[in-house]
């Protein structure tokens, strides 16, 4: 047998190194052959000139606030000025951000962003997924409501015709996903279970109808038919109902989403439920939605963050989000023509949110595909 | 306890007529309270309104309408071409983009990778509202006609994008025929297989060819309508309005970052092993990636594709911010000019659940002339 064996032992050698000179990656990832020798040079020329423009429009040659002799919205009007006028982004600052917000109250509507964006940093940590998480909601929603709302504890009462901006979007989007939640949970299930078909078709049509009818029509609807819908003597102020119209059509894609974790959960899990003599309401309570709801984590953080871009569309009826607030301080005279810095400044607000919420979602699959994996 | 007695079918039957009186009950109250809220406003019930001429007259019309005399079926069925127009621009744009950003995403070439990486979480986090809003800023700062240089032949104004279209003239008709016949020849010869085949540069230059054959055998040049500056007008040529122009290109540029992801993760999603059995058989790059990549990478992105065109769709109905008359603007006019909410309403929805789900159904049916069958 020893004739199978090694006789000597042989020494452990390090890993070999995969770093790479600076010139091997220039060859082997950008002059690799003529096309891409060509590509690359093109590339960089085209970057080097959409840079240089880019520069100049929105650094050299812009326009930042007033000057000696002008002011500025004279300035950014002054002939020899070819550059951005972010003097506007200066003077609409807090239009934009906060609209027509009573001016001296405006710390309350600064602060409820601060306890959004907080329960949005709370919610991404794996730790805190649990079901106290939604005790944690509830608690921050309704501080959200009483500072911008006021009228208790010595706080100004403050219509919600008069709330604007960044808070409007947030409150939009945050709301409607926690309202959202537990009506697409009930239409998942009603959607997925085989008991009552009745449930089952009006789930399916409520769900299929919403996902077939653009948001805008959802929202003219919601501003124009529920008021006839609804007895003379009930007054739903506009924001109310826009954010009904939001949760419905919310919970019918997140509903979707759901039922693909109900889906991908294995049948053993089902019959061990019942024969463990659970009752339907135990059984999803406590083995079918945690484990379904984990898995869909980064769908329902995807669908928020497609709620979050389309509460701009808000903008059709009326309601001051951060959008609108865009657009009326494009439309003050004193201002109009610098549409493009205002809306890029506004672009540049969702994009903060939509893109960490997107490398959060990205990163949570990959670290959910490991832990199944190992 | 009583209950439980029952059998357990009755016990559903009795659980679902509950849900259903539930149901109609808060149906007939909501009918009730509108039918008393719209007597109280004067307004009557019915489609009568669709016959009825429409009041305000239509600023994108694509055929000739008058306010006044036509009716409002009509308005809205300019509304609807109006919305197909602009998805069917939107979907061949966007997917091209998209077709050439996906496969950027995973080109060897690091910097053509970051660059598109670098555009498509730029333009997919921003609201598809800022982008059109954007675009039509953008379009209104454009030089005025007067002031612009053609390109092309193309002329990029404020008062929007004119594009040279061939005139309707017999010898165009002519000079396709003798391209298509020469493609289609061509086409066959290399079906064929076996000695001479034509390569897809050659095939496309061979086709031109045989399109200028007519223009040069009749000596004279290709007919053209040119747009030509007239004072503050622009004549001839095909026009897209500011607002077209804005609508179809914000929605190009931000679809196609969601069409790249898709054909991006198609493609990937092709096993390895496909790619080293193509090397193990010595298949050359191109033959490679066209007869076993991408065949197997268009049936897992082509649902999620559909999806994306679907939403296409009905995100052209936003160009009803920046004021273009698709078929919610116009809606919008004539719920104003009538009062019939309701029906109006339902009008829209109706038009886009058919549009949704007919297009699902075309690319369903598509879907299943592809697959391979249960295996």
């Amino acid at each position: 047998m020893s004739r199978y064996l090694a006789a000597t032992e042989t020494d452990a050698r390090p890993a070999p190194d995969r770093r790479r000179t600076l010139r091997q990656i220039l060859i082997e990832d950008f002059f690799y052959g003529p096309g891409a020798i060509l590509c690359t040079l093109l590339l960089c020329a085209l970057l080097a000139i959409a840079a240089w423009k880019l520069l100049d429009w929105a650094l050299l040659d812009a326009v930042f606030g007033p000057t000696e002799t002008l002011d500025a919205s004279q300035a950014c009007r002054a002939e020899d000025t070819e550059g951005a006028c972010w003097a506007v982004i200066g003077d609409k600052l807090r239009l934009i951000l906060f609209g027509l917000y009573p001016y001296d109250l405006q710390w309350r509507p600064g602060l409820a962003c601060v306890l959004m964006i907080a329960l949005y940093a709370l919610s991404v940590q794996r730790a805190l997924w649990r079901p106290a998480l939604a005790g944690i909601w509830v608690v921050f929603l309704v501080a959200v409501l009483i500072l911008m709302r006021g009228g208790i504890a010595g706080l100004e009462p403050v219509g919600d015709d008069q709330w604007g901006g960044l808070p409007v979007t947030l409150i939009l989007s945050t709301f409607g996903l926690g309202l959202a939640f537990p009506v697409a949970i009930a239409l998942a299930l009603a959607r997925q279970q085989r008991r009552f078909p009745m449930l089952q078709a009006a789930s399916v049509g409520v769900i299929e109808f919403a996902r077939a009818v653009p948001l805008v029509v959802v929202l003219f609807m919601a501003s124009v038919m529920l008021p006839l819908f609804l007895p003379a003597d009930w007054q739903v102020s506009k924001l109310l109902r826009v954010l009904i119209a939001f949760t419905l059509f919310g919970a019918a894609y997140l509903a979707e989403v759901i039922r693909g974790g109900l889906q991908a959960i294995p049948p053993g899990q089902y019959e061990a439920a019942s024969a463990l003599s659970l009752t339907y309401a135990q059984s999803m309570r406590d083995v079918i939605l945690p484990q379904a709801l984990r898995i869909v984590i980064p769908g329902i953080v995807n669908i928020f963050i497609g709620f979050f871009k389309a509460t701009a569309i808000v903008v059709v009826v009326g309601i001051f989000d951060l959008m609108t607030a865009a657009k009326r301080a494009v439309a003050d005279p004193l201002w109009q023509g610098f549409g493009i810095e205002v809306y890029l400044f506004a672009g540049l607000i969702y994009f903060v949110f939509c893109f960490s919420l997107s490398r959060f979602s990205a990163r949570l699959e990959r670290d959910l595909a490991r832990d199944r994996a190992s | 306890m009583a209950m439980a007695k029952l059998p357990s079918r009755w016990r559903t039957a009795g659980a679902q007529a509950l849900v259903f009186a539930l149901v109609g009950l808060s149906l007939m109250w909501i009918f009730a309270v509108t039918g008393a809220e719209l007597r109280s406003r004067g307004i009557e019930t019915g489609f009568a309104f669709l016959t009825e001429p429409a009041r305000t007259a239509l600023a994108n019309a694509p055929f000739a309408f008058t306010a006044g005399e036509d009716s409002n079926a009509l308005a809205l069925l300019a509304g609807a071409v109006n919305t197909l127009k602009i998805s069917a621009l939107v979907i061949v744009l966007a997917s091209l983009l998209g077709l050439g950003l996906g496969l950027g995403r995973l080109s060897r070439n690091r910097l053509l990778r970051g660059t598109c990486l670098f555009y498509i979480e730029m333009v997919r986090n921003v609201p598809v509202l800022i982008h059109i809003s954007l675009c039509y800023a953008l379009v209104l700062a454009l030089p005025a006609p007067r002031e612009s240089q053609p390109v092309l032949g193309m002329l990029v104004t404020n008062r929007g994008l004119f594009l040279p279209t061939p005139t309707a003239e017999p010898l165009w008709l002519i000079s396709g025929a003798s391209g298509i016949v020469t493609c289609l020849i061509l086409l066959a010869i290399r079906r064929r297989g076996g000695g001479w085949m034509a390569g897809n540069l050659v095939l496309t230059l061979l086709t031109i060819a045989a399109m200028a054959l007519p223009w040069l055998l009749s000596g004279r040049s290709p007919a053209m309508s040119v747009p030509q500056i007239a004072g503050f007008r622009v004549n001839g040529g095909l026009s897209l309005s500011p607002e077209l122009a804005a609508i179809v290109v914000a929605l190009t540029l931000y679809t196609a970052t969601f069409l790249a992801e898709i054909i991006r993760g198609a493609i990937q999603s092709v096993p390895r092993g496909q790619w080293e059995a193509t090397m193990a058989l010595a298949l050359p790059g191109g033959t490679v990636r066209r007869s076993v990549i991408y065949p197997q990478a268009i049936r897992v992105a082509l649902p999620a594709m559909s999806n994306e065109y679907i939403g296409v769709i009905k995100n052209s109905s936003l160009a009803v911010v920046i004021g273009y008359q698709e078929i919610v603007g116009i809606g919008n006019t004539v719920l104003f000019d009538t009062g019939q909410a309701v029906e109006v309403m339902a009008v829209l929805a109706g038009f886009f659940i058919v549009v949704s789900l007919g297009f699902s159904g075309l690319m369903n049916l598509i879907n299943a002339r592809l697959s391979w069958g249960d295996r």
